[in-house]
């Protein structure tokens, strides 16, 4: 793996030690639309050793518009299959495993024991609500992503530090998008400031380099060029936070 | 006199035509949200939607009153992918 991870060798503060830190972590992406792109090609070529995709869904015409792993040639395939092959071909030292279904109840016992972080990048609420509290309670890492109109924010949540999704947003059976995620559009290039952001965190959190983004939800907004951050604190009512035994920030 | 400082985020942007704002007077969420939503419509619908944070803390838009000088974030829920 040495010339082919070179360039982050030569990066301050990071050693060989980092390096196999990528390559012995397994990464689940659930989502391999928008923002999926993105993650799972900095994370493939990053070298992170494993990775799991999961997306029930298939490529149409309207995805290419923002989903740049996927070509015309691939309408009509499975998302999570031909974002495998994408970033295997990008990176073949890795090992890719697509998912063909979607985040569940009865999925979710289906998944590996040994993961080290998911990545959320999910286009619904109720997948996020499951996959975050699910994620937690595992003691596994959680960043999100998430995009709408012209907007995107990501923030990371550890399994004992940090505001997590229901922290910002509040129970699940009370939240509603706005505007609906299809009805409202997405600025395609959105995805891509976003989800580099998402992956930029895995490799932080995995690597355990630089200040990761916990208690603070990074947001971007296309419109007005807007770069912004705010500190998010864990809502005492939080039904996701209530078994997580949160420690304070540093 | 209490003031609250309000920053509006994505839609909220677009729908309150500001990034930000200060309400003298503002006594709780709930009449912050009351004063906003007679602006408009469209304002009163999108903020039935929102998620506000007092401070970094969400809060339902109740009657509590609020610290002077409280930073109102308010945030339309998103989840696309
Ligand atoms: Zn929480």
């Amino acid at each position: 793996m040495a010339s082919r991870y070179q360039r982050h060798l030569s990066l301050p503060g990071f050693t060989p030690r980092h390096q196999e830190r990528l390559d012995a972590a397994h990464v689940l992406v659930v989502g391999a639309g928008g923002l999926g792109a993105p993650v799972l090609t900095y994370l493939a070529g990053a070298g992170v050793g494993e990775l799991t995709v999961m997306d029930d869904d298939q490529i149409d015409e309207t995805n290419l518009q923002r989903q740049v792993l996927f070509t015309v040639a691939d309408i009509g395939r499975p998302k999570a299959v031909v974002a495998a092959e994408r970033v295997q071909a990008l990176n073949p030292d890795i090992t890719v495993h697509p998912l063909t279904t979607r985040f569940s109840p009865t999925t979710q016992s289906q998944m590996s024991d040994d993961l080290n972080l998911v990545v959320d990048c999910s286009d619904n609420l109720p997948t996020r609500y499951l996959l975050e509290s699910w994620a937690l309670n595992a003691d596994v890492p959680y960043v999100w992503a998430a995009i709408g109109q012209y907007a995107g924010r990501c923030s990371v949540v550890l399994p004992h530090v940090g505001a997590c999704f229901e922290c910002v947003y509040g129970p699940a059976e009370r939240v509603a998008e706005w505007p609906n995620g299809a009805q409202g559009g997405v600025f395609g290039p959105v995805c891509g400031v976003v989800g580099a952001l998402a992956a930029a965190e895995a490799i932080k959190v995995l690597t355990g380099l630089g200040q990761p983004l916990v208690g603070r939800m990074a947001m971007v907004d296309a419109w007005s060029g807007d770069l912004t951050q705010i500190v998010i604190h864990p809502d005492p009512y939080c039904r996701t936070c209530q078994d997580r035994h949160l420690t304070d920030l540093a | 006199m209490t003031e609250a400082h309000i920053r509006y985020f994505a839609a909220a942007r677009q729908a309150l035509r500001r990034s930000e704002e200060s309400l003298s007077g503002a006594d709780s969420l709930a009449d912050i949200v009351k004063r906003l939503s007679t602006r408009d419509p469209a304002i009163a619908r999108l903020l039935s939607h929102c998620s506000f944070l007092v401070d970094g803390t969400r809060r339902e838009p109740d009657h509590a009153p609020l610290p002077d000088g409280a930073v109102v974030d308010v945030l339309p829920p998103f989840a696309g992918g």
